[in-house]
């Protein structure tokens, strides 16, 4: 496949259509964890967002900005707490996103096909590394236990997607609407080269 | 020739059999479909439709129970203290509290807009001294009690007005007004009853004595406040107009008639503006000799307990303890009576209704009426204490339709919002003053009895019994879901002064002789939790539960003390207690906690001056 130096309107307009997809997740939760228990039948869901946490207890319909009630039940096991203010990511995560929307931007306005093939190359590549350090995050919460924990567990992985039973706990990790939306985003990229390529072969 | 072979007799006979199963599965099903047992069943994880709230009498408490299961769910200390939540025990509740330790409750009244309930509050009255509490249904806790002057034994209370303007109170047992020192026998000249207006702040729920009427001693009973047609006016039922004070039974027994009181609260309302009234013990009182238009009298027979009013407002049902009618007077008749002067005589300046003026039907219903409760479809029932049973009968017609038993001794009965102007119908509850050999016995102090009657069809059907707390002498059915309470304090609406909010700001303050510990209690630890005082140290305690989780209570209890209190998630409590004596005292979580309950202790030293 031969990325074409000058994109056609219908490609720049999808190319468009991803910065916009791209937006929300500054807004969305990009990713989620789900704790159900006997006691919690209803869950009790963090969100994780570009700049924050959320703990959401359907129970009382309360959406707070730290893991109060994770963090209580983690405490038996040891786990480290989970401090939002631990976390990097969120002073620069929304301007990356942000930085993404516009160059996606920029390479609709441009329209070369080298720029958009670098910029959507950028993209996955920042997609990889965040969903690598989504990885180490959960290591580092599943491996580094308090030696002094009232219940002993062994060190786990708790699960990035997927599901994974730990003691009474059903802990679901799922991605959450703002990656879904960048996912789009990123799936335009393939789809622009096809249909550049069979624009190319008609022609 | 045979018309029939014996092969078609076969089928002949099986094809009837066929046709009368086939009616009887049909006629099963008009018959309601559903059995006792399923009406009232309600299976694991699924919620009652209804919040019955029980009055318990002389224990000064009100059950919460859910209706139809007859569950209960929940004791809300008012009068008397509760060493498992600490009412009455941490300084708050004592405060609302007051002095005396117990307190007899009971008629609850939930809070009204428009007639109907609207969830917010529960009242209750306390007969013995004199007291009304307010109960905030968004906490289930009591949040203010407070004293009402010049009533000697508030019985015919709290029975609130359509809009929650007032809940009222009123005299059983006269006593001078100012209280002093009188002999007894002179009962006639120097003892009065009272009938109060406490007004009910429509924000906050706040009480205040808002005016009086001075009252003929009399024995006032029960009450109900005028509405829709007769919106403005409260009505008193009365006994012992005999004035007796020494054998009751016998001489307050005497007349064939006594009175249901009429009070024309929004005329009250206006005669207070105008200055009419004097103070006594701080309470603007009206009396009825100087100030016309206020009060009158309607005779009903005989010693009548309830003075309930229809939905429509337009009647007034006297259940007559003593007669075997329902006595019904008509608002519409007691206004041109009152207009046309059409009075016999009067009592203490209050004018004499004739009673066939006022009367609007004598309803047969049988022995000892005490109470009427209404349904949706223009039914009354009202309970026959003597009899044991509940009639039914049509307001209008007057035709008594249905009577049932109850065991036994029903005294008041409610139906789902049966008091309001919008009642709902279904069900009835019996509240039963003797409940003997219907349950396991358990000494010789026998449970007291609700019984849930079916009244959606034309008969009424007996449906569960269920033992109460100690007397339930009224109750409110409330739909539930009209009430939501909290499920738990947000921490970051805790203005406590006292609250600590996190672990790193817990501390010991000593100002002298007293020491304030301010302590967080999380799963499972308290913080602090080794603590030492000096003897003579007055210490309190100011807990606050960080948790943030549903049902997730903490208990504080010290031993070898009368401290225990119980802290709701995001709640702060004070308790004081004494560094009486040198020595060690443990403390520890009283409400079970999580896995680590067993675990969540401190230690309290306490060293010698």
């Amino acid at each position: 496949m031969i990325v074409p130096s000058r994109l056609s309107k219908r490609v720049r307009i999808l190319i468009f259509v991803a910065a916009l997809l791209i937006i929300p997740a500054i807004f969305l939760p990009i990713w989620t964890i789900t704790l159900v228990a006997p006691q919690y039948p209803q869950g009790i869901k963090m969100s994780i967002y570009a700049n924050k946490l959320t703990e959401y207890n359907p129970e009382t319909g309360m959406t707070i900005n730290t893991p109060r009630l994770i963090n209580g039940l983690n405490h038996y096991i040891g786990m480290h707490e989970i401090r939002p203010n631990e976390f990097k990511e969120f002073r620069w995560l929304p301007y990356a996103i942000l930085a993404f929307s516009v160059l996606a931007l920029v390479s609709a306005v441009v329209g070369r096909g080298l720029f958009a093939t670098l910029g959507w190359i950028l993209f996955i590549l920042f997609a990889v590394f965040m969903i690598g350090d989504f990885y180490r995050w959960l290591y580092e919460y599943g491996h580094n236990l308090n030696p002094q924990a009232a219940i002993k567990i062994d060190p786990y992985m708790p699960p990035a997607i997927g599901w994974k039973q730990l003691a009474n706990f059903k802990v679901i990790s799922l991605p959450g609407s703002g990656s879904i939306l960048m996912f789009f985003a990123a799936v335009l990229g393939p789809i622009i080269l096809w249909l550049e390529s069979r624009q190319k072969k008609l022609s | 020739m045979r018309f029939i072979s014996h092969g078609n007799t076969m089928k002949f006979l099986c094809l009837s059999i066929f046709v009368v199963f086939v009616w009887l599965l049909f006629a099963c099903k008009e018959g309601g479909g559903q059995s006792p047992a399923e009406k009232v069943y309600v299976p694991p994880g699924k919620l009652d439709s209804y919040y019955a709230f029980l009055s318990g009498g002389h224990s000064g408490q009100v059950g919460v129970f859910g209706l139809p299961s007859g569950r209960l769910l929940r004791i809300i200390p008012v009068f008397a203290a509760d060493v498992a939540v600490g009412w009455g025990i941490d300084e708050e509740s004592k405060q609302i509290m007051g002095d005396y330790i117990w307190g007899d409750a009971h008629h609850p009244a939930l809070s009204e807009t428009n007639g109907d309930y609207d969830g917010r509050w529960l009242f209750i009255n306390d007969t013995a001294n004199g007291r009304i509490a307010r109960i905030n249904l968004k906490r289930f806790v009591t949040e203010e009690i407070i004293q009402i002057p010049n009533v000697g034994g508030n019985h015919a209370s709290p029975f609130l007005t359509p809009n929650t303007e007032y809940v009222v109170g009123a005299t059983r047992f006269s006593i001078p007004v100012p209280n002093r020192d009188v002999p007894v026998d002179s009962y006639r000249e120097n003892f009065n009853g009272v009938i109060a207006f406490v007004s009910v702040d429509k924000d906050t729920g706040h009480m205040e004595t808002a005016f009086q009427i001075l009252m003929p001693p009399f024995d006032y009973d029960l009450a109900d406040a005028g509405k829709q047609v007769s919106y403005g006016w409260a009505f008193f039922s009365s006994y012992n107009t005999e004035e007796a004070y020494k054998d009751l039974e016998v001489e307050a027994s005497q007349k064939d008639k006594d009175f249901i009181a009429a009070v024309n609260w929004k005329a009250a309302e206006e005669a207070i503006k105008e200055g009419k009234f004097k103070e006594i013990n701080g309470v603007k009182v009206i009396d009825p000799r100087e100030v016309k238009g206020i009060v009158y009298f309607i005779p009903t027979p005989k010693s009548p307990h309830g003075a309930d009013v229809s939905p429509d407002g337009k009647y007034i049902v006297g259940g007559g303890k003593l007669a075997a009618v329902a006595c019904v007077h008509a608002f519409d008749n007691m206004m041109e009576a009152i207009k046309k002067g059409d009075f016999d005589g009067e009592v203490m300046g209050i004018p004499i209704l004739k009673y066939e003026s006022v009367r609007a039907a004598e309803v047969p219903v049988g022995l000892g009426p005490l109470h009427t409760q209404f349904d949706d479809q223009g039914y009354a029932y009202t309970s026959l204490f003597v009899d044991s049973a509940v009639a039914k009968w049509k307001l209008g017609t007057w035709e008594v339709v249905d009577k049932i038993p109850v065991y036994y001794n029903i005294g008041h009965l409610a139906t789902i919002h049966g008091d309001t102007t919008k009642p709902r119908g279904k069900f009835l509850l019996a509240l039963n003053k003797i409940a003997k050999g219907r349950y396991l016995p358990v000494g010789p102090s026998h449970p007291e009895s609700a019984q849930l009657i079916d009244i959606s069809g034309k008969k009424m059907e007996m449906l569960l019994d269920f033992p109460t707390q100690v007397e339930p002498h009224y109750g409110q059915i409330i739909d539930s879901a009209l009430i939501k309470p909290e499920l738990i304090y947000p921490l970051d609406q805790n203005n406590n002064p006292y609250a600590t909010k996190s672990a790193d700001q817990t501390r010991v303050e000593r100002d002298g002789n007293r020491v304030d510990v301010y302590m967080i209690a999380i799963r499972s630890h308290f913080t602090p939790n080794v603590l030492e005082f000096q003897e003579g140290d007055t210490v309190y305690f100011h807990v606050t539960n960080l948790e943030q989780d549903v049902d997730i209570t903490h208990g504080f209890g010290i031993n070898f003390s009368n401290v225990d209190m119980q802290i709701e998630p995001g709640e702060t409590k004070t308790v004081k207690w004494g560094a009486d004596k040198p020595g060690i005292y443990p403390f520890y979580c009283t409400n079970f906690c999580s896995a680590l309950h067993q675990e969540m202790q401190g230690y309290i030293r306490v060293t010698a001056k």
